[in-house]
């Protein structure tokens, strides 16, 4: 951590919905990838704020360093796979209603749909061991509830209070009849039990400082003990176990700043944990401290280890063949037995969760949500004519940033390929023909704001990224006949870029060095040479060019210290005084919006602006006046918008929430088939 | 002694520690081996003119260092690196300052074969001892891992004794934690990431004097029984823990690999006194493998 982490720009995020909308993510994929993936979230500074913050700088340094995974060799080649794992391939997915014991006759594997969770988010609880009940912390409120996914019905175990919320890791006890779960406090977490069908929580451990808290994990079999994720105050992690009777902590293994997935064996004789956050080896590490034995080591990377019901077994799921994809090892005397073997190629997105008595394995889908690309027919008032409909098919709830050539014929976006990262591509729109060109230069800046600006000969675009190897936002000029790419300015801190249609100048908002005070500047490409058009110290979260490169529009405020107003201004291009064009009360999420386009005459300005849970895209002229509803709402974030040359489509993209899901996938181990 | 009795100590660490060390299969622990890893320990014929031992350098009386600026060889001759406190070393991942030993097994070789060391061939090892070079160092290794310090005033404060630690140390480890940043890099219960960092300590007239690991990096050091092994760094070039913390009050030396999570610190002389008392509350009860 360093100082520029606290950026005056963007103030500290308090709560775990400011998280997640910074990172454009529903609160359950921010609480999971600070399990999983040490996204750095703080608890605990000050009375009077939230439970949890962030900071911005922080995240986009983690973000930066989510590095992509290349892709590695298949571990075994695909025909060598076992018939059994082909044959359950092929046979999957069936979608039933309810909760049904799995029989043991059955010859087909099944994939069932239990549970639309909402904001019931049942993130990293195993069911328990019948399948009936599971666990969830609820987003909206953060408190702890139980599914009884038989009835259907959801029951609230605790009432929160003030800014207490129950951790999203829990687990139910071996008979069904308790749920363990941290609680967070201010300034301090218990590690608690509670009756699964109500009652009064009995603290089981009480943090003996600030930063403290254990995740409960597992219980063993006899339900005197859990197995706990614990985090020191130091912010490092320990494998331990907790008395549930006295609270005594047990530490076994420290294992340095990540710790994932401990999951007990069902004999109590081993834990199973990923090596890092994030994925790495899968290990098993005796309960009694006397050894620990790699289970699965690379390629690539493994995470969400799983016992089977009957102890044999380790399931995981890993990219060791590109795509996140769910893969079992046989497991005797807590050594691997064999080689790993692949039992679904298509697990992305999904974390499982546990396996019930009877092998029935559940896990999450769909959390992350869907960035994809949309187009509107508008009439000449700019009135949407038809609701927008998906503008690229190909991978779906993966593609980010339209840009819409300068003949208006082809549209150039990015699309988060399994496996590869952020992909550049290129959409003929007259074919429908979609081409790959290359992946994006650098590290993926995660940010679903901004897709690629064509260059106006059309053979090129701007793209920028982040570098794992230093510091900075850089931005790059891809030529798309030879994929080389060329790089045009390095900027300490980036908030908001727009490319001049004449491909002159480069707008940005930024600075240029750390010490520098954020600015609008104007980037001459050829020249290099940048000019300060005004200060903005408070940053600026959009800027788009006019067709006839003569003004600049951006939008400022909405965030900062005080919270002020949100302004759309316009000014000369070659800079001078500025204009307002509208103004309203602070926006929610001022960050990485992205949301301000011309329209194709350059009369009106096209603005995204929060509504409640949605956004709406806007029109005002851009000579001020009286915005108008362009038609355009949306349930996530509209970004970028964009007219088309002939000013008959709207094209924009946008961030859905795609509601969580819980499943149940029975009948798909060999042993269980082959009963 | 029975080797049952051994295991109930190796599984029962002292306060603080871990249930598990990482021991290699090819090397498993056994009260036989610890006691002949012992004695080759303080055992003289170790060094080619029989006048030191291993404990010449890691010395128990000083917490497994030896109090000096560098280590001392045979014939008086200075190494350029200050030996390290061997505590807790069971729990390491990496060994030697520059991390370039990946076992405890092929740390403890290292100074006995170096000529500015104990200057040892393997053969005259052998022939000294009467044992192949492979037991020696499994013999020696496996002692080591029972050399372990836990239980200190921190460790009962951190199992919920209040009392034990001073308000002072309190405070001391408010600034460890909090404005000083040491658990950056000296966290968990060894008090070490067993990372590789540039504090810039090797940065002398614009130049690297010691590469390290590389661009000046070194081992994070454990903290456990520090106020007992100055001087410090990893060329004791620091003699008191004040100097440390002066140090890292200023932000290091500034060279081009400076660890980027090093900067001033503006300390005041109550905190510092304070992250000192503390550092000190680190000292607590030192095993080792006489049973």
């Amino acid at each position: 951590m360093t100082d520029n982490s606290r950026d005056s720009r963007h103030p500290r995020l308090e709560s775990w919905k400011e998280i997640g909308a910074y990172l454009q993510r529903d609160v359950r994929t921010a609480r999971r990838w600070e399990l999983e993936e040490g996204l750095p979230v703080h608890r605990h500074s000050h009375r009077s704020r939230s439970s949890v913050y962030a900071y911005p700088a922080e995240l986009d340094a983690w973000r930066a360093s989510r590095k992509v995974v290349p892709e590695p060799p298949p571990a075994r080649p695909l025909w060598k796979i076992p018939a059994f794992a082909v044959t359950m391939l092929l046979c999957l997915v069936m979608v039933g209603n309810g909760v049904r014991p799995v029989s043991a006759q059955q010859a087909a594997a099944t994939a069932r749909q239990l549970w639309l969770t909402g904001d019931e988010d049942p993130c990293c609880t195993a069911p328990s061991a019948d399948g009936r009940y599971i666990a969830y912390t609820d987003d909206s409120t953060g408190d702890l509830g139980v599914r009884d996914l038989v009835s259907g019905t959801s029951r609230r175990l605790t009432n929160r209070s003030g800014r207490d919320f129950a951790e999203p890791t829990k687990a139910i006890s071996p008979d069904g009849r308790m749920i363990a779960y941290a609680w967070t406090m201010e300034n301090v977490a218990e590690l608690r039990v509670i009756p699964t069908a109500g009652g009064t929580p009995r603290t089981v451990y009480r943090g003996k400082s600030p930063n403290e808290y254990l995740l409960p994990h597992d219980w063993t079999a006899d339900g005197k003990q859990l197995l706990v994720g614990r985090k020191l105050a130091d912010n490092s992690w320990q494998i331990a176990m907790v008395s549930v009777a006295d609270g005594t902590v047990r530490p076994i293994k420290s294992v340095g700043w990540g710790l994932t997935d401990p999951q007990l064996s069902p004999d109590g004789r081993f834990i199973a944990y990923a090596a890092q956050r994030g994925g790495g080896d899968i290990l098993l590490l005796a309960a009694d401290g006397s050894s620990e034995t790699t289970l699965v080591s690379g390629p690539g990377k493994s995470r969400s280890p799983i016992w089977s019901a009957d102890g044999s077994e380790v399931l995981f799921v890993s990219n060791r063949t590109g795509a996140p994809s769910l893969w079992a090892i046989s497991v005797r005397n807590g050594k691997p037995n064999g080689p790993a073997i692949l039992l679904r190629a298509d697990f992305i997105d999904k974390y499982p969760l546990g396996m019930t008595r009877t092998g029935a394995l559940y896990y999450t889908a769909n959390g992350n949500g869907g960035t994809n690309i949309y187009v509107a027919d508008v009439d000449s008032a700019l009135k949407v004519r038809e609701e927008a409909h998906v503008a690229t098919e190909g991978s779906f709830n993966s593609n980010l940033g339209p840009a819409i050539s300068p003949d208006g014929e082809r549209l150039a976006y990015f699309s988060n390929l399994p496996g590869r990262g952020r992909v550049l591509m290129v959409r003929n729109l007259k074919t429908g023909e979609e081409r790959e060109m290359g992946q994006q230069a650098g590290a993926n800046p995660n940010n679903s704001a901004y897709g690629p600006m064509w260059f106006p000969t059309g053979d090129s675009v701007l793209v920028y990224a982040r570098d794992p190897n230093r510091p900075g936002y850089h931005f790059w000029r891809v030529h798309l006949g030879d994929r080389k790419r060329e790089e045009l300015l390095s900027l300490a801190q980036l908030w908001a870029y727009a490319l001049s249609p004449n491909g002159k100048s480069l707008f940005y908002a930024g600075q240029e060095t750390i010490d520098s005070t954020g600015a609008l500047v104007r980037f001459d490409i050829e020249s290099k040479r940048q000019t300060v058009l005004t200060l903005t110290p408070s940053g600026a979260n959009s800027i788009s060019v006019s067709p006839n490169n003569q003004e600049v529009a951006y939008m400022v405020g909405g965030g900062g210290p005080n919270k002020d107003g949100t302004r759309l201004e316009v000014m000369p291009a070659s800079g001078g005084q500025s204009r307002e064009v509208h103004s309203s009360s602070p926006w929610q999420d001022p960050w990485n919006v992205n949301g301000l386009g011309w329209t194709a005459d350059g009369k009106s300005l096209l603005f995204v602006k929060p509504q409640n849970v949605e956004t709406v895209l806007w029109r005002v002229p851009v000579t001020g006046g009286r915005p108008e509803p362009t038609g355009i709402v949306r349930k996530g974030q509209i970004k970028s918008p964009q007219m088309s040359p002939n000013g008959m489509q709207i094209y924009f993209g946008s961030s859905e929430p795609v509601p969580g899901e819980l499943w149940a996938l029975e009948n798909f181990l060999p042993q269980t088939a082959a009963k | 002694m029975k080797s049952w009795v051994l295991l109930s100590l190796v599984l029962r660490p002292p306060l603080g520690l871990d249930l598990y060390m990482p021991i290699p299969e090819s090397n498993p622990l056994t009260p036989a081996k610890i006691a002949l890893g012992r004695r080759l320990f303080f055992d003289k014929r170790l060094s080619r003119d029989g006048t030191l031992s291993c404990a010449s350098c890691h010395d128990p009386k000083l917490a497994f260092s030896d109090g000096r600026k560098v280590a001392r060889g045979i014939n008086g001759q200075e190494g350029t690196r200050n030996a390290p406190a061997i505590i807790n070393r069971g729990y390491g991942r990496t060994f030697l300052w520059d991390g370039r030993a990946k076992s405890l097994e092929q740390q403890v070789l290292e100074p006995i074969l170096n000529p500015k060391e104990l200057g040892m061939t393997e053969a005259l090892v052998e022939s000294r001892t009467h044992l192949k070079i492979g037991e020696v160092t499994g013999a020696l290794a496996s002692y080591v891992r029972t050399i372990r310090s836990g239980n200190s005033p921190f460790d009962r404060y951190a199992a919920g004794h209040q009392r034990a630690l001073s308000e002072l140390e309190k405070a001391g480890l408010a600034v460890f934690r909090g404005k000083a940043r040491c658990t950056t890099c000296h966290a968990g219960p060894n008090f070490t990431d067993e990372q590789f960092h540039n504090t810039g300590i090797a940065w002398r007239d614009g130049a690297l004097v010691d590469s390290g690991s590389g661009e000046g990096k070194f081992k994070v050091p454990t903290l456990r029984e520090v106020a007992r092994t100055a001087p410090y760094m990893h060329d004791g070039s620091l003699k008191t823990l004040e100097d440390v913390v002066d140090y890292y009050d200023r932000g290091g030396n500034a060279n081009p690999y400076l660890d980027e999570d090093l900067h001033p610190l503006n300390l005041t002389s109550e905190e510092k006194s304070a992250l000192i008392r503390f550092l000190r509350s680190l000292s607590g009860n030192v095993r080792q493998g006489k049973l």
